[in-house]
């Protein structure tokens, strides 16, 4: 017997048979759905730039790309953009700090209590400094 | 898609008021648990929440039989007002139409209703979502929470079955 063939006969049955149910278990059924489809839980907006995030949206709509297959790349994406922009401004900080320093230490410019700092002494020594 | 839920509760339940009942619970939950996801996820997410409210129906009314016989055994008179046999009876009456090919056919469909309502719970579920709701292996073993070699074996043995019972009443396919 081949069983996928034997089951689509019984489900053709079956579907005929879905004409046969009686007229007031039809009503409460279409009753229930428009019930659950009045209170269906709908799409909450998503917390995200809304301007950017629906053009974005349009854009790829135009352009058949599923928005939602590639959210958790744009979403990396985003994250080392971050990071980057993150570590490139202490690092710029960094070094006019240090700037400063050498402007002030070559202009002859230092308060006296800098010398009084061991600290600052032990910084001068450092050759890592210097390299 | 609510029909076939209608009578996959049939069924399950033999009973048109509660298979109403629990079809209308599974959309309410269904629409208001997950009326936001995808349009192509309703019908396994529908299917797991339906036989879900079959199960707790189940259970409900096992723990409402056993405190109607704990009650029963305190009172004197025995009234048996309600009798599952009876609905099985009506449901099994079937009103002849007409032309002949349709009261045939009438009489197959009833013959196996019937059929599928003896089969075991997990065959008739497998049975039920894989070749009528047209599931996957995949998303039916997904839904029932059992292997896809389970759902395979129960939809084999159910299909035999329904097969050997419709040969021996003179019905074929």
């Amino acid at each position: 017997m081949n069983e996928q063939r034997y089951a689509t006969r019984i489900r053709q049955v079956l579907n005929q048979g879905l004409h046969d149910i009686p007229p007031t278990a039809t009503r409460r059924l279409e009753a229930a759905r428009h019930l659950a489809l009045a209170r269906q839980k709908q799409c909450l907006p998503e917390l995200s730039l809304a301007g950017a995030g629906s053009w974005l949206n349009r854009q790829l709509g135009h352009s058949g790309i599923d928005l939602a297959r590639i959210k958790p790349f744009l979403a990396i994406i985003a994250l080392l953009a971050g990071m980057w922009l993150s570590f490139y401004w202490h690092s710029i900080q960094y070094v006019s700090e240090i700037e400063a320093v050498d402007v002030a230490l070559l202009a002859d410019d230092l308060p006296p209590e800098a010398f009084l700092d061991q600290e600052f002494i032990e910084w001068l020594k450092d050759d890592s400094s210097v390299e | 898609m609510e029909r076939r839920a209608f009578k996959q509760a049939m069924y399950a339940v033999h009973e048109e008021e509660s298979a109403l009942d629990i079809v209308q619970d599974a959309m309410m939950k269904l629409a208001e648990k997950y009326g936001d996801r995808p349009d192509d996820e309703f019908p396994v997410l529908f299917q797991r929440i339906l036989q879900n409210t079959i199960r707790d129906f189940y259970r409900r009314s096992k723990v409402r039989s056993m405190w109607t016989t704990l009650l029963s055994a305190f009172s004197p008179d025995d009234d048996e007002e309600h009798d599952p046999l009876e609905t099985l009876a009506i449901d099994s009456d079937s009103s002849p139409r007409t032309p002949e090919n349709v009261l045939l056919q009438a009489q197959t469909l009833n013959i196996i209703d019937e059929e599928i309502k003896k089969l075991p719970a997990r065959q008739r579920e497998a049975f039920l979502m894989r070749y009528w709701e047209e599931m996957d292996v995949a998303e039916t073993a997904a839904t029932m929470g059992c292997s896809e070699g389970s759902v395979k074996t129960h939809c084999s043995r159910a299909t035999h079955t329904l097969a050997a019972a419709l040969s021996a009443k003179g019905i074929k396919l």
